[in-house]
């Protein structure tokens, strides 16, 4: 499944990744029930936590109910019902899905892209009636990233920004909440756009230099057509040090909030979870085998 | 004010030394050193002052060691141009923007323009920049203590993060005092040979 922003399972209490699970299949049972069942499958973890942030906010119970499931017929999954903050991360979900793939079909022609999107077209019409300014912000940030990526853009924080941008507005853009809580999910939001973009570019070091396409990293790194291993040992330090800043800015944030219910999951994903995908995509520290 | 107990997490007949343990983690939770040129700082400083007085409304009866959040005002620096100080000034006010655009008016780029420069990214987020920014600060003025400690917090606080994680566990089961105590009770359990 998509998502870099994933919970340590083994350290989860077994009621607590019961509840966590109860979050993901409501996400895709909450999308499934109200835009139809193909825009299921931009089912992202990232969102699992978004979900969960904004509802923690607030100290209502979380419901479960016990329900089947599509993919999963054989035994009945916990699903979550009639969550706002599920609802929304399930929309924006859709939208941000939605404008990448009509921009992957822009920038490279990609037909599958285009058809995909063109699956989700008529459901982000709806969604964009309710989230008008947020599509704004999804489509002209992306416009930005994309025309930074076409100029080789070799300023790593420079080339981040659009994303984080879009992120810092998706989580303050539920409605919710007091403006101390936005400041706080503002500065969330944005720190977890740079990690997750800057994760995917190191990720896709390979593929890039294969395919002959953009990537920051080579281009603020100064790439010389050196062994790719030695590429990332060379850039490993400083990519490391953003990369635990981010984190480190994450976390202490998160440790502002007033969170009522579901800390330990919240806690579980911030320091475990992050920090163990963080180690894995860097290629470095112990690895976990029962990590999602 | 709220709740005093709820505020340090502690319950009704908490003891003094639950009190005070409790009152110690939550100073290191909102310690202003976290948050240093974040934007957050006086979120953080305001959920010290409410622990403060939670504390302070517990041990009535006792001096009380509290922490006081330390204004973190670094002021004038006396050797720096008045162009300088008052881009400071600007800077702490939290109009980034503004202050960029004085600090690009200046045509000769020494240290202190670097290291403003390098701060001015700082506090947007732009933390590679900064460093970049930061080093040649440095590196034009080595022995400017400022420039030095910015540096050092700034390239510090992803190991405070891991250490926190550390501190709550992160890798713990994979000691091998742990992985022995697993087997042992695995064992047990399976054919109760113990």
């Amino acid at each position: 499944m998509l998502g870099y922003v994933v919970p340590e399972k083994a350290e989860l209490k077994m009621r607590e990744y019961e509840v966590y699970s109860a979050y993901y299949c409501g996400i895709c049972k909450s999308v499934g029930e109200r835009h139809g069942q193909l825009p299921r499958f931009t089912l992202n973890y990232d969102f699992v936590f978004l979900a969960l942030i904004l509802a923690a906010i607030d100290s209502a119970p979380d419901k479960i109910s016990s329900e089947h499931c599509m993919i999963h017929h054989i035994k009945k999954k916990n699903v979550l019902k009639e969550n706002e903050a599920m609802d929304y991360a399930g929309d924006v979900m859709l939208i941000l899905a939605y404008y990448k793939l009509m921009d992957d079909y822009v920038d490279d022609h990609s037909y599958p892209s285009r058809a995909m999107a063109m699956m989700l077209s008529p459901t982000i019409k709806k969604l964009k009636n309710q989230h008008a300014s947020l599509c704004d912000i999804v489509e002209s940030q992306l416009r930005e990233l994309s025309n930074l990526e076409k100029e080789q853009c070799a300023e790593l924080d420079r080339v981040e920004e659009p994303f984080a941008q879009i992120m810092e507005a998706i989580f303050t853009s539920s409605g919710a909440a007091d403006s101390s809580v936005l400041k706080v999910l503002k500065h969330i939001g944005y720190h977890l756009g740079k990690w997750i973009y800057l994760m995917d570019a190191y990720e896709d070091i390979e593929e890039n230099i294969e395919k002959g396409t953009y990537n920051p990293l080579l281009f603020r790194f100064d790439y010389k057509n050196e062994r790719i291993e030695d590429f990332k040992e060379r850039i490993e330090t400083i990519v490391e040090f953003n990369l635990m800043h981010y984190l480190a800015e994450i976390s202490n944030a998160v440790a502002l909030l007033n969170l009522k219910k579901n800390k330990g999951i919240l806690e579980n994903i911030v320091y475990f979870g992050l920090l163990r995908k963080t180690e894995k995509v860097l290629g470095k520290g112990e690895t976990n085998e029962q990590s999602i | 004010m709220n709740n005093p107990y709820e505020v340090l997490g502690v319950r009704q007949n908490a003891s003094e030394d639950e009190i005070k343990a409790a009152y110690r983690e939550l100073v290191k939770k909102y310690h202003p050193d976290k948050y240093q040129n974040n934007p957050l700082s006086d979120l953080a400083e305001e959920k010290l002052q409410e622990v403060n007085e939670a504390y302070e409304a517990l041990m009535k009866n006792q001096t009380s060691n509290n922490y006081k959040a330390q204004n973190n005002n670094r002021g004038a620096n006396q050797q720096s141009s008045p162009e300088y100080n008052s881009i400071r000034g600007i800077i702490d006010t939290g109009n980034l923007d503004f202050a960029e655009q004085r600090l690009n008016q200046i045509v000769n780029r020494d240290a202190e323009w670097f290291f403003l420069s390098g701060m001015i990214a700082y506090k947007r987020g732009w933390y590679d920049d900064s460093v970049n920014k930061l080093q040649t600060a440095v590196s034009m003025n080595p022995n400017n203590f400022e420039y030095q400690s910015a540096l050092k917090n700034i390239l510090n606080s992803g190991r405070m993060y891991q250490n926190q994680a550390y501190g709550r566990g992160y890798n713990s089961n994979d000691d091998m005092m742990c992985k022995m105590c697993q087997l042992y009770m695995c064992a047990d359990c399976l054919c109760d040979c113990i």
